[in-house]
């Protein structure tokens, strides 16, 4: 992040909402373990690397496997998989899907309070990333996805009408530094070019319609993972910086916004580890100018997990399972996956 | 051919459709309600969403008949019968108009299909066959006259006769001598020229029917008797005005001959075009309304026995005489029909309100009914007298479907927010069993906040209220930004309602908006 927008980020005089920006259901952690720790986890991902941070492909020497899926708030839901392998000696490649939507879009009310038949909003995301290990200390990687949504757009006599759209782009720029051997950090740059023009049809005879440029805000994030102890077992600490400064065209927005996410992971036992977190934690300069609608707007998710290892089936499978608060403060979302290092 | 289908010369009946018939109070297909029409007793409405029909509007319990349609375009009463242009359907080589006629009488709905067969038009551009869409009819004595834009005068004949197509300012003889549509007519119709955009009937004189037609650039009188077209002047009483282009054309029935009006966008030297009422007199359009500070354009007019004329505007109603020679004189303001029509509803504000039409029918005893549509609903009062400036309260008519109280209920409608609407608004329904305060939060797919739509705002029980509602229309909505003011991305956002009380309540809206 420059210092220009380091400052236009800490200036920002009203709460500083990213809210409503395109790209949203890509903000949301992909991944039980990432969820349970509070979204924190691009420094060194252990699995879904390629979604996370491409430059850590080529860092692992097991090729590594996952599949999940998440039941959140209000009916949303997510499935997500993904596989990554290194090809010696310098290269990593690393393939992800991810499923995003709200299946029961089953409490619309139309123009005349009548109720309708509901629909479904779809999205599907699938990435792919390259890594390159520079030397013992610095990786590399790029990344870039396909992105489709389908959203209802129009009433009909039946029900309702979908627009869908798609786009192909959103590249991710990554570089990994292992400073020490319990300490590494990472630089991210995602969602870069991206652009999914809707057509969308806003009535059944098509006499209406418009046009919506969705561009996913370029995200920058500061990464970091540090292994310590506590009470004689290991504890890792994740923390990742995520900032919002530009929308999609590279303007400025009006109101720049950073996001932190922290978890810890406490290794208390061989085969079962403990996770919390504290994600999307705002920081904005209204903390300083502006504290009672900083607070007003203030949320975050407190969040929780398990990681489970099925020794007995293999040594390198993994239950992981997160649970969190949502934004809203009322209600809880939950992912599940399985992992497997081979 | 630009004629009927002529395999099957005149109109096809394609469908007898079954309506919501209901001895209840008006029961609205929607709430934005757009044009009026009627006469005595009863009363023939068009919504954004269908079409209503009234008789008995004298009785407190009217009867009733509805049908959802999609977005009526032209609207006429007369002799009994009613008829709305209900749907367009344009293609390359056939383009069908389907109207929804209901007769007063046999209390008969019908659907029937105008189709405009266009052999000739494969070739052509796709550009032509589009603009064919009925935007105004007139009932005349077995017939109903169609403005078609593009497609010049259409006269139907109700009784099963074959409809017959008149150019403005063509003679028939010219018409019917050369295959329809030559190229000279058809030229002739994409002009400015004749282009009939509004027809209204003047049965004044007795048995015999004269139709003025609007086209952009001309007034045109037709006798379709002997089928002649005379054109009225372009000059305006002020020499300031300059014509852009004529919108309607009213004839005053009450009167004898028939005063004609029109709506016309005019410039304005050196500033905006205005659209304004007029009356013709004397070879001369002599200004009524419209270009006054805070007038904005001229959405209908109603005449009433006595030369009184009412003129709406979208931010309000002026009711003026016109009794002589000269313009006619303003007797009763906005402010007046302001106040009368907000004595009439808790419910709606009048800043996000929009008057669309307005209509004036004579009861038994020679006072008038009034009838205001407008975005929010219907407005009405009976027992006018306005030479005495009699007024009668005003009554106000919406569609609300009853919301259960304590949140049990609670919806956001439209549930998809897109281009179609013409206030780009969703609005919240919800029930408060006691008086709290309400806070309405917008989150979108990652549970963002996006906006505080309502903030903490007192609202009071919903049994208390005229609408048996606690939302306000006029302070619980979401106009699909967030709160930086940018309209948001395409996608699936939720709403969580919130009381001081401990009510909540969670919800879905689709957002399709353009950015």
């Amino acid at each position: 992040m420059s210092g220009a927008a380091l400052a236009a980020l800490l200036a920002a005089p009203v709460p500083a909402w990213v809210g409503g920006e395109s790209g949203a259901y890509l903000r949301a952690p992909v991944g039980a373990t990432a969820f349970a720790m509070g979204g924190a986890f691009a420094a060194a991902p252990q699995y879904l690397a390629c979604w996370w941070n491409p430059a850590a492909l080529a860092a692992y020497r097991e090729r590594h496997a996952a599949l999940g899926m998440g039941v959140r708030s209000l009916g949303r839901m997510e499935g997500f998989g993904g596989i990554s392998f290194r090809i010696p000696t310098r290269f990593g490649l690393g393939v992800s899907m991810l499923y995003r939507g709200d299946p029961f879009l089953d409490d619309l009310y139309d123009e005349n309070e009548n109720p309708v038949d509901g629909g479904s909003y779809s999205t599907l995301t699938f990435k792919a990333g390259v890594g390159y290990l520079i030397n013992r200390s610095w990786s590399a990687g790029i990344g870039f996805g396909v992105y489709y949504q389908s959203l209802p757009t129009a009433f009909t006599s039946d029900g309702v009408l979908n627009s869908t759209v798609t786009g192909i782009g959103g590249f991710t720029l990554a570089l990994r530094y292992q400073a020490l051997d319990r300490w590494c950090v990472a630089l991210m740059a995602r969602n870069l070019g991206l652009t999914m023009d809707w057509e969308i049809t806003a009535s059944e005879d098509g006499y209406y319609g418009s046009r919506s440029s969705d561009k996913p805000l370029p995200e920058f994030v500061l990464a970091s993972r540090f292994e310590g102890r506590l009470l004689r077992h290991p504890l890792v600490w994740t923390s990742d910086l995520a900032g919002y400064v530009f929308d999609g065209d590279w303007e400025r927005l009006p109101h720049a916004e950073a996001q932190w996410h922290n978890g810890v992971e406490w290794r208390r036992w061989e085969s079962f580890y403990l996770r919390l977190g504290l994600g999307d934690v705002p920081l904005s300069g209204t903390l300083f100018s502006d504290a009672s609608a900083y607070f007003d707007a203030f949320s975050l998710r407190v969040t929780g997990g398990f990681a489970w290892q099925l020794k007995r089936i293999s040594d390198g499978l993994w239950v992981n399972y997160g649970i969190a608060s949502d934004k809203s403060g009322m209600l809880f979302d939950q992912v599940l996956d399985i992992s497997l290092a081979f | 051919m630009f004629s009927m289908n002529a395999s099957r010369p005149g109109l096809r009946p394609v469908a007898t459709l079954a309506l919501c018939a209901a001895a209840a109070a008006y029961g609205l297909t929607s709430n934005q309600v757009q044009a009026l029409a009627g006469a005595g007793d009863t009363l023939w409405l068009a919504t954004a969403t269908g079409v209503d029909f009234a008789i008995d509007t004298t009785d407190t319990t009217p009867q009733w008949w509805s049908q959802e349609a999609a977005e009526p375009w032209a609207l006429a009463f007369g002799e009994g019968r009613a008829l709305a242009c209900v749907a367009v359907d344009n293609q390359r080589t056939v383009s069908t108009s389907t109207f929804f006629t209901f007769d007063h009488r046999s209390r008969a709905p019908a659907t029937v299909t105008l189709a405009f067969q266009h052999p000739s038009y494969a070739s052509l551009a796709d550009t032509l066959i589009p603009q064919l869409v009925c935007y105004s009819a007139a009932r005349g004595p077995g017939a109903w006259w169609l403005a078609y834009y593009e497609g010049g005068l259409v006269r139907w004949d109700s009784a099963g006769g074959p409809a017959t197509a008149f150019v403005p300012g063509v003679p028939r003889a010219a018409a019917q001598s050369t295959a329809f549509p030559t190229a000279a007519v058809r030229d002739s119709l994409r002009t400015p020229r004749t282009r009939a955009v509004f027809v209204a009937a003047d049965r004044s004189g007795g048995d015999t029917v004269t139709l003025w037609v609007a086209t952009p650039a001309r007034i045109w009188r037709f006798s379709p008797a002997d089928t002649t077209w005379d054109t009225l002047a372009n000059a305006f009483d002020d020499p300031g005005l300059s014509l852009v282009e004529h919108i309607a054309v009213y004839a005053d029935q009450a009167t004898r001959p028939a005063r004609l009006y029109g709506v016309s966008a005019v410039r304005r030297s050196g500033r905006d075009t205005v659209n304004c009422l007029f009356k013709y007199e004397s070879g001369e359009w002599v200004y009524v309304f419209g270009k006054d500070a805070g007038q904005s354009a001229v959405r209908g007019a109603a005449f009433a026995p006595g030369g009184y004329v009412y003129a709406a505007d979208s931010t309000g109603l002026s009711l003026y005489v016109d009794t002589a020679a000269g313009p006619p004189v303003r007797i009763a303001d906005p402010a007046h029909f302001r106040a009368r029509m907000m004595a009439a509803t808790q419910d709606v504000a009048w800043e996000v309100m929009r008057v669309n039409d307005v209509l004036a029918t004579v009861e038994s005893d020679s006072t008038i009914q009034l009838w205001i549509a407008t975005s929010e609903g219907l407005f009405y009062a009976r027992g006018e007298r306005p030479g005495a400036l009699v007024t009668t309260p005003f009554k106000f008519t919406k569609r609300s479907p009853p919301v259960k109280a304590g949140l049990a209920q609670t919806y956001a409608y439209p549930g998809i927010l897109n281009e179609s609407l013409a206030d780009r608004r969703v609005y919240f329904a919800y029930n408060l069993s006691e008086a709290a305060r309400v806070t309405i939060r917008i989150y979108d797919w990652n549970m963002d906040l996006v906006k505080v739509a309502v903030n903490n705002e007192r609202r009071e029980a919903g049994k208390n209220r005229e609408s048996q509602r606690s939302s306000d229309r006029a302070r619980d909505w979401w106009d699909g930004t967030n709160q930086t003011g940018r309209t948001v991305a395409p996608g699936v956002y939720y709403y969580r309602i919130t009381t001081d009380k401990g009510g909540r309540a969670f919800g879905k809206i689709v957002v399709a908006l353009s950015r």
